[in-house]
């Protein structure tokens, strides 16, 4: 069953990290691209632990 | 387990609705076991995409779902039982034929069938029901010609009890190898049987050999839409990009260590503070020049920025942010690109027309709010044909197919946006406000009299976006050179009247208000402006200039088709065909012509 997609701690956590390297304002656009890399690769590494 | 991921068939619409309704089936079903019919029904979806605004009636919904199921048999088994459609599946993605169901009314065609996955392990002991077909095939979708005497087994620790088969059924199946079905109806002896049935299952794979599915990893949206995650963040982003912003703009709203300026996000404890001096200077600039300006002049001019500075874009968010939240003092007037301000209490540019409040305008433009774009109207690119009163109040309408190519407010409570529009061809340029829609008023874009000027009612102009999301071309396409009697309004006699004007560019005929077509209205008198706000008024006006007097049992009427009423209807108010139409139908003044298309009556009353 696939999981169901949702904004974890994790991921505001790695968003804000994405920010603060770049020093500067980022468009929601950029942070909703960031937040699809960081949900690939929760599930890749769920994957490779299962 | 993970569900095999049907591959949805028919046109792009069908895919999207089959792949919503697998993923909404599958959301419901996560504790059930694979090969569980999962049973939704068609009214039940129909209202669902209906919600999301796919249609904009249940039927037309439910239209849609029977189209995507029809396309995607091989998921989605129909069972009609009286007027009750529903459709089953299972987390195979398989289309299921529920155990006691009426037989199907519909089949989908062969070439729509696909072979589907092998059916799972099952548990040890656990009464599971397949059919016949999965256990003749060895799990391979059954051939359409088989699907009728599909006969529901059980099996109980590996050991088949055929059920009955209906008679008139029988027939049927003679249509079917006879090996096959001599193997599932006359066979008693179970051991023999179980060898017979690992023979045809192993024969069947011998024939198909289906590829087992590849994994691909996936997660499933809030609204049931599978996203496939090998297909990158690029492609994803394009495809759902909506629904995953607002997952993510919610959360990053919830914590606190994030702020935002539109659509722009940044770390709280990155901010730079703005002091009240500073702000203060700022206002009293805007003040003094008694127009909007850009959040560059304040950095540059007042507070001593430079453009390549390395932290000129976290100075000009933090300044951004610090006004936004000054909401007695400041008041943004921009766009994402280019950030204007003015100041609370700041005076829009007057209408051309100084008898209109822009409130007014707000009003005349209201039945805009309920329209939907013109099918035939590209984005990025707006043809538009002018009419008398967007000419004399120098503004264009806010209209749906214009909100394709006009920056949407940034901020949640803005009224407004500072735009330039440039007409190479007449060698102008002129700022304009785009006036966003609030409450009971529509929108409109305002300032454009000095480039509206140059045209006739009729006029076919292109309006089209340029380098800066602030900055907008107005343009024609030359035409054949004439001169036309078009409409004008004499403001010392207070009349209309028709006036030579050369005409160069492209028109649209039935938009015209010439001389030759609308004789009756030289020196018509203008309504008062508390009659003009009244659409009846305004409609009546029209009809006894533009339309056919009539006369029946002493009663006057008059008659008249909607494309000649509708430039007349725009000299004083402006109003779409379907504003008109709908308008009077909705009014007891006016009636269809049952007898002509697009034809109505207006009957005053007595």
């Amino acid at each position: 069953m696939a999981d169901q997609l949702e904004v974890e701690a994790d991921d505001l956590d790695g968003l804000a990290d994405f920010i603060r390297e770049s020093g500067e304002p980022q468009p929601l656009e950029e942070l909703a691209l960031r937040f699809i890399e960081l949900v690939s690769q929760r599930e890749a590494d769920s994957a490779a632990s299962s | 387990m993970s569900e095999a991921q049907p591959s949805f068939k028919g046109s792009v619409e069908d895919q999207s609705v089959a792949e919503a309704m697998w993923g909404l089936m599958l959301m419901q079903a996560r504790s059930y076991a694979a090969d569980a019919p999962i049973r939704q029904s068609l009214h039940n979806f129909a209202e669902y995409f209906l919600e999301k605004g796919l249609r904009q009636t249940v039927e037309e919904a439910a239209a849609v779902v029977e189209s995507a199921a029809l396309a995607n048999g091989h998921v989605f088994f129909r069972n009609a039982a009286d007027d009750d459609v529903s459709y089953v599946t299972s987390r195979t993605g398989k289309a299921m034929r529920p155990a006691a169901s009426t037989p199907p009314r519909y089949l989908p065609p062969a070439a729509s069938r696909a072979p589907a996955p092998a059916p799972a392990p099952r548990r040890q002991g656990a009464p599971v029901v397949i059919t016949r077909a999965t256990i003749l095939t060895g799990g391979v979708a059954m051939a359409p010609s088989l699907r009728p005497v599909i006969e529901e087994a059980t099996i109980l620790r590996g050991t088949l009890r055929p059920t009955l088969i209906r008679r008139e059924e029988q027939a049927l199946a003679e249509t079917v190898s006879a090996p096959d079905l001599e193997l599932e109806l006359e066979r008693e002896d179970e051991e023999q049987g179980e060898e017979t049935i690992a023979a045809v299952q192993a024969e069947a794979a011998r024939e198909v050999k289906p590829e087992p599915p590849a994994y691909r990893p996936q997660v499933v949206t809030p609204e049931g839409l599978t996203l496939y995650l090998d297909e990158g963040p690029e492609k994803i982003l394009a495809k759902h990009g909506a629904s995953i912003k607002a997952m993510v703009s919610e959360a990053l709203t919830s914590d606190q260590r994030f702020v935002s300026f539109g659509d722009e996000w940044f770390l709280a404890d990155l901010v730079v503070p703005f002091g009240k001096a500073e702000l203060r200077r700022i206002h009293e600039a805007i003040e003094e020049t008694a127009d909007v300006l850009p959040d560059s002049t304040f950095l540059t001019d007042l507070l001593g920025k430079n453009p390549d500075d390395e932290d000129y874009e976290r100075s000009r968010f933090s300044l951004n942010l610090a006004m936004s939240r000054e909401k007695r003092i400041f008041e943004f007037r921009g766009t994402a690109q280019e950030r204007y301000w003015g100041v609370v209490a700041m005076a829009s540019p007057r209408p051309a027309r100084s008898t209109l409040r822009p409130s007014e305008i707000g009003q005349d433009f209201k039945f805009l709010e309920d329209e939907t774009p013109r099918s035939d109207e590209g984005a990025g690119r707006w043809v538009h044909s002018l009419t008398f009163y967007e000419i004399e109040n120098g503004l264009l309408p806010y209209s749906a197919t214009a909100k394709l190519i006009f920056p949407r407010a940034v901020l949640k409570e803005q009224r407004a946006a500072h735009l330039e529009f440039h007409a190479p061809q007449l060698n102008l340029s002129v700022p304009a406000e785009l006036h966003y829609p609030s409450g009971n008023r529509g929108g409109w874009i305002d300032g454009l009299e000095d480039i509206l000027d140059r045209f006739v009612p009729g006029a076919r102009i292109v309006v089209e976006g340029a380098e800066r999301d602030n900055q907008f071309l107005i343009s024609f396409r030359k035409g054949e050179s004439r001169e036309l009697e078009s409409v004008v309004y004499d403001e010392k006699k207070r009349r209309f009247g028709f006036a030579a004007m050369p005409v160069e560019y492209q028109v649209d005929e039935a938009m015209l208000v010439t001389k030759s077509r609308y004789k009756n209205l030289a020196n018509a008198l203008r309504l008062d402006e508390a009659i003009r706000r009244k659409g009846d008024q305004v409609i009546s006006f029209a009809f006894i200039k533009v339309g056919t007097k009539l006369t029946e049992d002493d009663k006057t009427y008059y008659r008249t088709s909607i494309s000649d009423l509708l430039p007349v209807v725009n000299l004083e108010k402006p109003f779409s065909v379907a504003s008109l139409v709908r308008f009077m139908t909705t009014h007891p003044h006016y009636q269809k012509d049952e007898t002509q298309d697009g034809f109505y009556f207006y009957k005053p009353e007595e």
